[in-house]
């Protein structure tokens, strides 16, 4: 089982978005997935036409007194399934930090679902926190969206030196331009110059797009209702290159 | 919920309308239309999937292809691929998830089409107040496909629960079962589909097993046992000439070995004068089969040759992988000719006619089985043990070979009269007795590869069909076959001793003995 997490400091970014989308493509894949909407706003969530509501609250949940696999509910699509947000999610950090070993105890949680599932994906909330450190220790992978804004990259700083002051290296941290605006001269100049400075970049942009806004008009996948566009490539792409990162291709 | 309980057939009195029309009264549903599928079902010719309760199937719609694995009792999709062509083999797929799980499960068999349906499919589907699919209803006329006459199957009524959402489901499934009364589905789909060609599923597979009275006289027992073989031998020819996959000459193989080794154990049952030309026609077909194997195996574990060498020298043996394609494709050239001859045909038109008719002429044919075979699995096991005892450090490698033939029949015996001793008895001895043999077969394919690679290396050399290069890379697989061959070595001593415990030989001494005593 792969942990995913999509993650970025700044909310807005298109990570659900991200979730969603790569979630999709791997269950279209053969994959059996599973989508762990982390954000008590329930984005994930919505566009699965789920209500943001666990049976039992966040504490059960991370003191283990919840079964995982209990709470997890099928979506519109076969091999996709969706553990929904909580809105008690927002004290999850507590409760995580009360944990003598959080780590520990994530990796507890998330263990009984590796017979089931090939990908999990976390779709986190946009904020530092314990949850979040955790999830940059569980996870195998960070899935950073990034718009090519000022603002955007300075969160992606923060990111990169929260993680050396927390030492954490066990995860590939693999960043990608979201939303890019090519009628942008900015964006387009920090497409272009961005991966000179960092080189691990994704090569692939994921546009700004008409067609991922839809998305939350849909409740449904990119590749689903709109299946030859850019949006839907531009996806496909990501995966791929995603896919070839963790030397799954 | 139970899921036997989620597929009903539709009696051909009711109209797939009015019955929609009865289900859209009495739930919210919403009626999502209709939709045209062709559902071609692919399985192994030894039903593998089946086997496991899965279908395996390239579907096609409007909207393109995509291969499906599901629950063959239910129909609930297990994985899903989509716009992908069905392959030939698992291995030949893109690497992921779905070809992981359909490689584990068909390994080296070819995926035969089994069944192709046509299927108009009504949709239904139960929503909450969030939009979400909460079950879904298909009501699924199907008929065969490709036949200019129509054949329909019977009508059948799937309810598809959604995860987390059982309620629904079972709501629906009550009030198909009370209300609509419609009986529940006792043969899945794919099972219909042959039926209606009249053909069944899993009626082909390569274990021995045969059900027999203890007390059977052993002449007709034999007779049994054997014609269940040669159906094995007859059944494999057409896959083993066409050379779909590896596995139709791998079992033609078997079952012949298993002949031959039967004949040699039983010999106060059958008269040795009639015995002795079919033994010899049988040991002919095991030698004209036998390069096209080798080869097959080789073949088989190429990848696993090359990732042996280090990355930079794994390219230096495809020629060595071009050479054995072409030797095969002379050796099966050769192999069909032999299976087309009309000396293969005498041998199996004769050992039929000689099976089919009943003898009394012999002492033993009319003892019962089980004594015969335990008097035979005795024997044969104390012989492996006594020849395993005398292999030591120094002793020649064609001893080793000969305990490993010996370890062969032994399990031939105790696979074809298991089902007469205790499972909780007979299971350790066969796994016991595996180990050994995992061991003994190691030993003995790595010194036929590195023999084997080693002369062909020479070959290819003399012929100069490629460069010092593949030598050099030839010379460097061989010498790590002979370290694995030694390591095997090595390892007999104590395999043997865990197979030789004095507490072991009693256990199998009552069993095989008891009624003797």
């Amino acid at each position: 089982m792969r942990i995913l997490a999509t993650y970025n400091l700044k909310g807005g970014v298109g990570k659900t978005a991200t979730a969603v989308n790569l979630a999709w493509l791997a269950a279209s894949e053969g994959a059996r997935v599973l989508v762990w909407d982390m954000d008590p706003q329930g984005a994930a969530s919505f566009y699965f036409r789920t209500k943001p509501k666990i049976k039992g609250s966040s504490k059960a949940l991370v003191r283990g007194k919840l079964d995982l696999d209990d709470l997890v509910l099928g979506t519109e699509y076969d091999n996709l399934d969706l553990l929904p947000a909580d809105f008690s999610y927002r004290r999850m950090d507590v409760h995580l930090d009360d944990q003598h070993k959080p780590v520990k105890q994530m990796i507890r949680l998330l263990r009984p679902l590796s017979d089931n599932y090939d990908f999990v994906f976390l779709d986190c909330a946009p904020s530092i926190s314990v949850v979040s450190e955790t999830v940059f220790k569980v996870a195998d992978a960070l899935l950073i969206p990034l718009i090519p804004t000022t603002l955007s990259l300075r969160t992606f700083y923060q990111i990169n030196d929260f993680m050396k002051k927390k030492k954490i290296n066990g995860v590939k941290m693999l960043p990608f331009f979201s939303m890019v605006d090519r009628r942008k001269r900015l964006h387009n100049d920090i497409v272009v110059n961005m991966p000179v400075k960092w080189p691990q970049m994704l090569k692939t942009n994921v546009p700004y797009a008409s067609d991922i806004e839809k998305m939350g008009v849909n409740r449904a996948a990119v590749g689903d209702f709109a299946r030859t566009t850019p949006a839907a490539h531009a996806y496909k792409a990501l995966w791929q290159e995603i896919k070839s990162k963790l030397d799954l291709v | 919920m139970s899921e036997d309980k989620l597929q009903f057939l539709i009696p051909t009195r009711l109209a797939v309308d009015s019955l929609k029309g009865r289900l859209l009264r009495s739930f919210p549903l919403t009626d999502e239309g209709q939709n045209a599928r062709r559902r071609h079902f692919f399985d192994t010719f030894d039903w593998r999937l089946y086997r496991h309760q899965l279908t395996l199937e390239e579907e096609q719609t409007d909207h393109g292809k995509r291969l499906v694995m599901r629950d063959l009792a239910t129909g609930a999709v297990q994985r899903w691929v989509d716009n992908v062509e069905m392959p030939r083999f698992a291995a030949d797929l893109v690497r992921g998830p779905f070809r992981d799980r359909l490689l584990e499960l068909t390994a080296m068999r070819a995926l035969l089409p089994v069944a192709e349906i046509r299927s108009h499919g009504h949709q239904l589907r139960l929503r909450d107040r969030e939009e979400k699919t909460v079950a879904r209803i298909e009501v699924e006329l199907a008929a065969l496909n490709g036949d200019a006459q129509v054949r329909r199957l019977p009508k059948r009524l799937h309810i598809l629960p959604v995860r987390g959402h059982g309620k629904p489901a079972r709501m629906l499934t009550r009030y198909a079962a009370e209300q609509l009364e419609l009986p529940q589905a006792q043969t899945s789909l794919l099972d219909d589909a042959l039926a209606a060609t009249g053909r069944k599923a899993a009626n082909y597979t390569n274990t021995p097993h045969i059900e027999l009275d203890p007390e059977e006289p052993a002449e007709q027992a034999l007779r049994r046992i054997l014609l269940r073989q040669l159906d094995t031998m007859e059944v494999n020819v057409p896959g083993t000439c066409q050379y779909i996959d590896t596995e139709y000459l791998h079992d033609l193989r078997v079952a012949v070995r298993r002949t031959r080794s039967l004949l040699s154990q039983f010999p106060s049952v059958f008269p040795e004068e009639q015995l002795a030309p079919f033994r010899q026609e049988f040991g002919w077909l095991g030698t004209v089969t036998g390069p096209c194997r080798d080869l097959d195996v080789h073949l088989l574990g190429f990848d696993g040759y090359q990732a042996q060498l280090k990355l930079a020298m794994q390219p230096a043996l495809e020629p060595l992988r071009r050479y054995l394609v072409r030797q095969h494709s002379i050796e099966q050239h050769r192999l069909n000719a032999w299976l087309h001859s009309p000396r293969f045909r005498a041998l199996m038109t004769n050992w039929r006619a000689y099976l089919s008719e009943p003898r009394q002429d012999m002492a033993d044919g009319s003892q019962p089985i089980k004594e015969l075979a335990d008097k035979n699995i005795w024997a044969l096991y104390r012989k492996v043990s006594k020849r395993g005892r005398k292999i030591g450090k120094k002793t020649p490698a064609a001893r080793l070979h000969r305990l490993r033939i010996h370890c062969k029949k032994l399990r031939y015996l105790i696979e074809f009269f298991r089902d007469f001793y205790p499972v909780k008895r007979i299971a350790p001895l066969i796994s016991r007795l595996k180990t050994l043999q995992r061991n003994l077969g190691e030993f003995h394919d790595y010194c036929i590869q590195a023999e084997t690679l080693q002369h062909i290396g020479e070959v290819i050399d003399n012929q100069k069909l490629a460069g010092p290069e593949t030598s050099t890379a030839i010379n460097a697989l061989t010498k790590k076959l002979e370290k694995q061959q030694r390591r095997a070595r090595n390892e007999f001593a104590g395999i043997f001793a865990e197979f030789d415990r004095p507490a072991s030989n009693k256990k199998a001494r009552r069993l095989f003995r008891r009624e003797r005593r």
